[in-house]
């Protein structure tokens, strides 16, 4: 034990000053990592100023410009702000960096070839209980310990920085993307810069396309009213309004989600909810809430069809459409052309319009199934009994049963159901070649008594005597031995009766 | 006298008795190192031997010259197909007592010894196989109601021949994974060729002395399961087999692909065991990732059931293992 303490302290020593130096290695070599793996990315980044630019003024074309940035420092930070990123992207990296004691040593095993001594022996001396075999890996440690300290790691390569070849032209693209956007730059209007006074005139104008398009909304809807709607929103909102006739349309609008229609006053604006309630108040009965009439509207209407199998909701829909549209004109004196009945008559529109959307919808859906489904689907209402509840897999041949009502039975090839519509469709041979298939076999029971049943005699026949000789019939040669055997035999058997015979007899002779 | 002198000692000792065997079985077999070098640490890590090869390589040369290097109770079964469990584990026979009366008495079969040399183990049936599986892992076997415990060192080593399939039986997956190591061998260098004629053709007899025995190859197994396993070689074993899991996380791409079977823990156990005397005989006190890396392939080459996609594609169990030698790496290991 005595040369085991006194050598541990300097093996600790050792692996400490090892681990310090494969520390400062290692966290070399992670920054130089971090920068390569960071500078792979420097085309890709330098996308995203050129990028922002165009979109920005690219969304200046029709309206304000939200690039704030001139022309000169556009291309400075175009330039300037791949490397910050890459600069930021690699010191984060470099920071994330951990760098493991057992690593540092495992980095001068594996360079060395020292085959884990260092690591084991730094294991063993952290974990203080050691049996024989440990002391000695950690006394095994000491030499190549300070072989580690003395030796010189060998240098490693480490690449240039990735500027990999296949993303040059992500560089290209992004110097012309920043050409179009400083071009656009240009030419885009900046904030108050044009300030144009609007003719009477148009405005008027606009105003009336606006209720033509809300009177038009009553009726089935057209995609061309809400275009013309949002046309004569944005020429209002880049022409810039003034005036008390815009204001009026701008409280008319305050629920069209645009910026301007918000800026009306606080007066205009109670008027306006006023109205909109009085026309809630009035079409209720199509249970729709406030939220669902203030959800914008995306998807453009359709047009009108014909829907012959339920009249009975159409004719139901047009007395609540034409009652919410009295609803909030009556409250407001029955003026139509008033700015505070406008937003009610728009809210019912729209109202009446997401009702007409949802039942369009319900309805497509329904028609598409129908259309995927058999087209001998049954009616509700049709209380038909099935046709036949055979099951048998063919149905009538190839041919369409014309009796099929779509409640079972054979209705055609594909209507079976049940184990018969898992057999094989297409005729398979027999396995035994040769043999036709019997078919089903059916065997009946009778019930009978027994019947007791007479059987004569039958009689052997004469079959006569033979007229013509058998011919030769061959016999088996035998050997000279046994053909003397045989006649002994049979002379010794006549002997033996001839004497029985004689004693047999009675003497007669006297 | 310090306990790294005592292990620097045993450690000393494991070296010289394996160095002593290894030269005289070398007096019988020649060439064939790596597969001499893998049955004696299979022996020495308390495992069995499967050795596979084409007839007339020496692979029942190796194991009788062993047997009778190392001094151990021996015997030999060559497995036919007719043979049945009982011939190999023993029965009950009715023997005449002294007083002319009759009794049942175990006779004992061929596998109640300390070296086995199961010859052609793949001629006999999955039946008889399976009478191994209690004596290669428990060490004992049972017949009816009689349980023996086999005497250690307990060794078992089966050779079979890959290219005769005619009227053979591949193992079944539970006796593969009992065999420690899978040993290939291989056919002999040309100068090894020489060798082999010079010693088997001439009148020289070539005469192999006992140079250990029993005892002392227990005290060497004991030796082995004293040397010390860091964290990161046990570690590293653990991934290693993993890895030979197919569908598993840190399994390669063709593992996932050609193998329907990985290795079960019984491979980490090998992996350590054998990495331990490859150790030793390193001169070192503890296994390291070294270590379990050499000794990967005959370990592990077994244990991983191909699929039928490897046969079609003619993708050894050897080529996975060597994938996945190459796809997991040591903890800590730093990539140069």
């Amino acid at each position: 034990m005595d040369s085991h303490e006194a050598q541990s302290p300097d093996v600790g020593q050792d692996l400490e000053a090892v681990v310090t130096r494969g520390r400062q290695r290692l966290r070399a070599w992670a920054a130089k990592e971090a920068l390569q793996t960071a500078s792979s990315h420097l085309f890709l980044v330098s996308l995203i100023v050129p990028c922002l630019a165009l979109a920005a003024n690219l969304v200046g074309l029709v309206a304000d410009s939200l690039w704030p940035f001139g022309t000169a420092a556009t291309v400075v930070l175009a330039v300037i702000a791949p490397f910050v990123v890459v600069a930021v992207h690699a010191l984060t990296l470099f920071l994330r960096e951990k760098t493991d004691r057992r690593v540092c040593l495992a980095l001068y095993d594996q360079m060395l070839g020292f085959k884990g001594r260092l690591q084991t022996a730094d294991e063993f001396l952290l974990a203080g209980s050691q049996g024989a075999f440990q002391q000695a890996a950690i006394e095994d440690a000491a030499p190549f310990a300070r072989q580690a300290l003395a030796s010189e790691l060998p240098a490693v390569r480490t690449p240039p920085p990735a500027l990999r070849a296949d993303r040059w032209p992500l560089a290209l693209a992004s110097v012309v993307i920043l050409a179009v956007a400083v071009l656009l730059g240009g030419v885009t209007p900046t904030a108050g810069a044009t300030q144009v006074a609007i003719p009477d005139e148009l405005v008027a104008q606009l105003s009336t396309d606006d209720e033509f398009a809300v009177e038009e909304e009553t009726e089935p809807p057209q995609p061309k009213a809400v275009s013309r709607r949002s046309l004569a929103g944005q020429r209002l909102a880049s022409l810039g309004e003034s005036g008390p006739e815009a204001d009026r349309e701008r409280a008319s609008r305050s629920d069209s989600g645009t910026g301007d229609a918000r800026s009306a006053s606080a007066s205009k604006n109670a008027a306006a909810s006023l109205a909109r309630q009085a026309g809630q108040a009035a079409a209720g009965a199509s249970g729709e809430g406030t939220s669902r009439m203030d959800e914008p509207r995306e998807r453009p209407r359709k047009p009108p069809r014909e829907n012959k199998s339920r009249p009975e909701e159409t004719k139901e829909e047009k007395p609540e459409t034409s009652k919410g549209v009295a609803g909030g004109s009556g409250r407001s004196s029955g003026s139509r052309t008033s700015a505070s009945d406008q937003p009610a008559a728009d809210d019912k529109a729209r109202n009446d319009e997401a009702e007409g959307d949802a039942t369009d919808d319900a309805e497509d859906e329904e028609d598409e199934e129908q259309k995927g489904a058999s087209t001998q689907r049954p009616m509700l209402n049709n209380r038909k009994a099935a046709v036949d509840r055979s099951l048998s897999p063919s149905g009538i041949g190839d041919q369409e049963n014309p009796e099929a009502n779509g409640r079972g039975g054979p209705g055609g090839l594909k209507k079976t159901r049940g184990v018969a519509a898992m057999l094989l469709g297409v005729p398979m041979p027999d396995h035994l070649r040769g043999k036709s298939n019997p078919g089903r076999v059916k065997v009946q029971r009778e019930r009978a008594d027994p019947e007791p049943k007479t059987a004569e005699a039958d009689n052997a026949a004469n079959r006569g005597s033979r007229s013509k000789p058998i011919g030769y019939l061959p016999h088996p040669a035998l050997a000279a031995w046994m053909l003397d055997t045989i006649r002994d035999y049979f002379l010794a058997e006549r002997r033996t009766d001839d004497a029985a015979q004689s004693d047999n007899t009675p003497n007669t002779s006297n | 006298m310090t306990a790294a002198d005592e292990a620097r000692a045993r450690a000393d000792e494991f070296k010289t008795a394996f160095a002593r065997v290894k030269a005289e079985v070398a007096k019988m077999v020649v060439g064939q190192e790596h597969v001499v070098d893998g049955v004696l640490t299979a022996m020495m890590a308390g495992g069995h031997v499967l050795l596979e090869g084409v007839p007339g390589l020496g692979k029942t040369l190796l194991v009788r010259s062993l047997s009778q290097a190392v001094s151990l109770q021996f015997s030999r079964i060559q497995f036919t197909p007719d043979m049945m469990p009982a011939d190999i584990q023993g029965t009950m026979v009715l023997t005449e007592t002294e007083g002319g009366g009759h009794e049942l008495t175990f006779q004992q079969g061929p596998l109640i010894a300390n070296l086995i040399l199961a010859d052609e183990i793949n001629r006999a049936t999955p039946k008889t196989q399976s009478a191994l599986l209690e004596a290669m892992q428990e060490k004992q076997v049972t017949v009816g109601r009689r349980t023996i415990h086999l005497e250690e060192p307990y060794c078992v080593m089966a050779t079979q021949n890959p290219v005769e399939q005619e009227g053979t039986y591949p193992l079944p997956e539970a006796q593969l994974d009992r065999f420690l190591f899978k040993l290939i061998v291989g056919y002999p260098a040309e100068d090894e060729y020489h060798a082999i004629l010079d010693r088997t053709t001439g009148a020289d007899e070539v005469d192999i002395q006992p140079v250990t025995d029993g005892e002392e190859i227990r005290n060497l197994r004991a030796t082995v399961r004293a040397v010390a396993e860091p964290e990161a070689a046990r570690a590293f074993a653990i991934r290693l087999v993993m890895a030979t899991q197919p569908g598993g996380d840190s399994a390669p791409a063709s593992v996932s692909e050609c193998a329907s079977l990985g290795s079960s823990p019984r491979g980490v156990q090998g992996l350590i065991l054998a990495g331990k005397v490859q150790a030793l005989l390193d001169d070192r006190f503890a296994v390291s990732a070294d270590d379990i890396r050499a000794v990967a392939l005959p370990v592990l080459r077994h244990r991983i059931l191909l699929n039928f996609r490897a046969q079609a594609n003619n993708v050894s169990s050897d080529e996975l293992v060597e994938d996945v030698l190459k796809t997991v790496n040591p903890p800590h290991a730093v990539a140069a």
